[in-house]
């Protein structure tokens, strides 16, 4: 379903994303860490303390589509159209969900436009918010890369799955492809996934000591994806079909030849497509494909492996397919791969790459990221697949997993389990899928001593029955940011309410500092109007202050009220009742009741979770 | 208010006119400049005439935030505030003139490579100087003294700049027949030309208009027109017997553009005394130049080595600028709602410019990268 069925359009070029690194580390958040020289000498904050979070599509083209019947079209406007963002809007932002998950980084406020030559959008659309995931170390070494201080975020590869709606065509008359595609897209949405790699982040630091940001293109890497069709009742985050795992331990010191890839079978088209784009590694940073034939398969009752199809890959064929092969079946074959699992190898190998269990279930969460306010209810669908065909009437049982969130201890994470709270299992229904209700308490301030607000949890959830040899991808938990609980003052003053919330975000985001000093009353009196303007939007929207999209919204709200009568007013003495200013009592605060739930294992059985690899 | 007090050490650094001194020595340098631009009769004609407007009001714009972008604003507060005021000023104006020939049944164009100025070179064709005058040359620069006096002062020089000024008026009556000596002539000729044509060409609708900022109220009428084009000309260069605009005007201490510029030229307000004289008053407008970046002068993206960072965030500032045309554009042509992302994108674009601002500059030591301006379609 969703992109890998029907109509689809293929795309390469390159994004921007200039995130803001200062929020990286929780010990910047009290404001106090850096000096006016820090500031000068870019000594604030990890690799680019200057990020503004705004993320871009830059020089993307249309590389190649293929019709709904597989075939691939090979004369069309639709091939010389650019991909491009907002052109009268200001720029997407990317923003983490906090510094102790920043692995499921967001994209905010894209607009996704097909331009032909003249221009002119043939449609224009909107991208649900969403976040990436699939994130493993892709290019297997630097090569070219010349710069002294590595960041690894450079390696990694990762994928972004949503949807688009609002579509408003233009004048696709001219091209048969865009108009089959405007047709299948009945619902009014479609599906775009794109995968990232060969990202340029770190710093190296001249002979005077200064930190510069490498060449080239510079908070820059290579995107490439796809646009097809989305049904309304279908996963809008991930492609409900086939899902192959690699099928070799994962490991720090080993390269990842093989990771998560999904297929879908069309019986009526007798096809199988698989999309390999987030799958198969580069040689170098930014250089070659790693080029060895690949064989798509199925293993047989014997568990010997059947050849389907092949796989040739080189840069080109990257680009051009985004990774996706369509491969035809006989009657033989979509009778044999309807209850056989699919495999991926080496072609002649002996051992798989990749593969979907023996048993070919698989489950995962739709939306994966919440931000919540204690009060708030929330829900999630999880959907179970055997061999790509729902699973009905499986129970799905849920547990907190944190053990991908948080650093070395400090700040906790996950605490106290009380704030979240869901049933221990849900079963699916007859379409496989199964809704998943979350609450939030107050977590109060776990996380006092570094003032960050609130606490965030993680919460995988597993089929019933899963173990060894099992269907298991680490990413697939559910991230949440619960914030602190926050009582809005009656009279907010600047002093005692609103500075010690703004005074943060000035520390955290210092590219804001030559044009708005938001610890500064006089600077952000002056801007009044455009912090309200900017803090009364919706957060979707790319005009929401990029700043403080992990602001709570009772706080958000105070700061409103405040900024509609913006009186000084005086700083409490230290200690003082009011908001986050007494950790010594948070620290003290009788436990949360803990939940009847016991943590999961998680589901990558020994392996180390990758989000450790990027650990600071 | 800023007193005497602070910045005093940098402040004496240049020379400033004592307090109670009569502000009466407008330097004047540069040339005078006319708007080439036929008298407006038919409807046409005066949506031709506006539709110039709208593009001088523009025009300016890279020029002065070039200037108030480059300023530390800790160090040089005041004067980026009061050159940010005028630039907003211009834009109020901008959307004025773009309200009124939407009222008249007109298309704002904002929206192509044609409206966008070019460094060296500057405002856009319709302006000129007074025949036997050198050619009136704007570069795009960071802020200095000079700069102000020889290219902000010159750009607002009022037809006849009241009794402040020392001498007889310097602007030599144009030879050409129709040319404008100020942009106060040629809104005013809009405005007679309006008043001809009487409220029927008005459509009396405030739909596709864009209001509700910097004071703006919907063009319903010509009553509605002709106040607001009386507006623009008294912040732009004062009424001819005040330097102070009036009430409803944005800049601080409501002076025209012109005096504005004076002020920070001369390092000090002005004021009214009682006997109608002009002097400098106890008010220091300081400067400090210490809190100047120091940029390349007319910049142009071919400047920054393709893939470099500067090449990039340049890239970025004329993506943002030319996103802001276009989101001005729809605002005018039929998504008056637009608007709020325009306002949006002047945010990135002044933390884009301030970025830029920030990385040195290829084989130029000690100069800063700047932004260059150039509309990408």
């Amino acid at each position: 379903m969703a992109y890998l069925t029907g109509p689809r359009l293929n795309f390469t070029g390159k994004f921007v994303a200039d995130v803001s690194t200062v929020n990286n580390h929780p010990a910047n958040y009290d404001g106090t860490n850096y000096t006016a020289a820090d500031y000068a000498n870019w000594d604030i904050g990890y690799w680019n303390p200057y990020g503004t979070g705004v993320w871009r599509l830059i020089d993307c083209a249309v590389t190649g589509a293929v019709r709904g019947d597989g075939t691939a079209v090979t004369a069309d406007p639709v091939l010389s159209m650019a991909l491009a963002d907002a052109d009268d809007q200001p720029p997407a932002k990317m923003v983490d969900l906090d510094s102790e998950q920043q692995m499921v980084s967001a994209i905010w406020g894209l607009v996704v436009r097909l331009v032909g030559g003249d221009g002119q959008a043939a449609l224009r659309s909107d991208f649900a918010v969403a976040s990436f995931t699939d994130l493993w170390k892709r290019s297997l070494t630097p090569g070219s890369l010349p710069q002294h201080t590595l960041h690894p975020a450079c390696m990694f590869g990762a994928a972004w799955q949503s949807v688009l709606s609002g579509l408003a065509w233009g004048d696709v008359a001219g091209s048969p492809f865009l108009q089959e595609l405007q047709a299948a897209a009945t619902d009014g949405l479609l599906s775009i996934k794109f995968n990232v790699v060969g990202y340029n982040a770190g710093y190296w630091i001249g002979d005077d000591g200064t930190r510069y940001p490498p060449l080239p293109d510079f908070a820059m890497g290579l995107i490439t994806g796809s646009i097809g069709v989305a049904g309304k009742d279908e996963p809008r985050f991930f492609t409900l079909g086939r899902k192959l795992q690699p099928s070799q331990p994962q490991s720090r010191s080993a390269p990842t030849l093989f990771y998560y890839a999904t297929a879908v079978v069309d019986e009526a088209r007798k096809a199988l497509t698989i999309d390999l784009g987030n799958s198969i590694p580069f040689k170098e940073w930014r250089g070659d494909i790693v080029g060895e034939t690949l064989q798509v398969g199925y293993l047989d009752s014997a568990r010997t492996f059947q050849t389907l199809g092949e796989v040739v890959p080189d840069n080109a064929w990257y680009q051009r397919t985004a990774g996706i092969a369509g491969i035809a079946l006989t009657d033989a074959q979509l009778t044999a791969v309807a209850a056989s699992p699919l495999a991926v190898r080496r072609a002649g190998a002996g051992t798989l790459l990749g593969q979907e269990p023996a048993d070919g279930k698989a489950l995962r969460a739709d939306q994966f990221v919440f931000r919540m306010v204690p009060g708030d209810s929330a829900e999630t669908t999880v959907w179970a697949t055997a061999f790509g065909k729902p699973l009905a009437n499986a129970a799905v049982a849920l547990a907190f997993d944190n053990s991908s969130l948080g650093g070395d201890g400090e700040p906790p994470v996950g605490t106290p389990p009380g704030a979240l709270s869901f049933p221990p299992s849900v079963e699916t229904d007859a379409a496989g899928k199964a809704t998943v209700p979350f609450s939030a308490g107050d977590p109060g301030y776990p996380r006092a001593v570094d003032d960050i607000d609130g606490q965030v949890y993680g919460v995988r959830p597993t089929l019933d029955g899963s173990g060894a040899g099992s269907y298991g991808n680490p990413w697939d938990f559910i991230s949440f940011l619960v914030w602190s609980g926050y009582a809005i003052p009656d009279e907010p003053s600047w002093e005692a309410d609103i500075r010690p919330i703004l005074a943060q975000y000035a520390a955290l985001y210092p590219v804001m500092l030559p044009v708005l000093d938001m610890g500064d009353y006089d600077s952000v009196c002056k801007h009044l109007y455009s912090l309200q303007y900017a803090l009364s939007l919706p957060e979707e929207n790319p005009n929401y202050m990029p700043a403080v999209r992990d602001l709570s919204p009772n706080k958000k709200a105070a700061i409103l009220k405040w900024a509609a009568n913006p009186v000084r007013g005086t700083a409490p003495a230290k200690g003082s009742a009011n908001g986050p200013a007494a950790p010594a009592a948070v620290a003290s605060a009788a436990p949360a009741p803990e939940p009847a739930f016991v943590q999961a294992s998680p589901a990558a059985e020994t392996a180390p979770h990758p989000a450790t690899y990027l650990r600071k | 208010m800023m007193t005497e007090s602070p910045g005093q050490a940098t402040v004496a650094a240049r020379p400033v006119p004592a307090a109670g001194a009569k502000a009466t020595d407008l330097p004047k340098r540069g040339p005078s400049l006319v708007v080439r631009a036929k008298p407006p009769r038919t409807l046409d004609e005066v949506r031709v005439n506006l539709q110039l407007a709208v593009e001088l009001e523009h025009a300016t714009l890279p020029a002065y935030l070039q200037a108030a972008y480059s300023l530390d604003e800790a160090k040089n507060g005041v004067i980026a505030g009061m050159i940010i005021g005028i630039a907003m000023q211009e834009m109020e104006h901008f959307c004025q003139a773009a309200n009124i020939l939407v009222a008249i049944g007109g298309h704002p164009a904002i929206d192509n490579p044609a409206f966008v100025p070019s460094y060296p070179g500057g405002l856009p064709k319709n302006i000129g100087t007074q025949p036997g005058q050198q050619a009136f040359i704007v570069h795009l620069r960071g802020f200095s003294l000079d700069q102000v006096e020889t290219c902000f002062m010159v750009i607002e020089e009022p037809a006849d700049p009241v009794d402040i000024l020392d001498s007889a008026p310097r602007l030599a009556a144009s030879d050409i027949k129709d040319n404008y000596r100020t942009i106060g002539e040629f809104y005013d000729d809009i405005s007679k030309a309006l008043g001809e044509l009487g409220d029927g060409v008005f459509s009396g609708t405030a739909d596709g208009q864009v209001y509700g900022m910097f004071g703006i109220k919907p063009i319903l009428t010509l009553a509605d027109a002709q106040e607001a084009i009386a507006r623009i000309v008294r912040e732009g260069e004062g009424t001819p017997t005040s330097p102070e605009e009036g009430t409803g005007g944005g800049d601080d201490n409501g002076m025209a553009h012109y005096y504005s510029f004076y002020e920070i030229y001369k390092g000090r307000k002005i004021a009214r005394a009682p006997d109608g004289s002009w002097y400098f008053t106890d008010e220091l407008v300081p400067f400090d130049p210490a809190g100047v970046q120091i940029l390349i002068d007319d910049p142009r993206q071919a400047d920054y080595a393709a893939g470099s960072v500067a090449a990039v965030q340049s890239e970025a500032f004329n993506t943002y600028y030319s996103n802001l045309l276009k989101a001005l554009h729809r605002s005018f042509n039929g998504s008056p709602d637009k608007i709020n992302d325009a306002i949006g994108l002047m945010f990135d674009l002044k933390i884009q410019a301030k970025l830029l601002m920030q990385l040195p500059m290829d084989g130029q030591p000690g100069k800063f990268c700047a932004p260059t301006w150039q509309y990408i379609p």
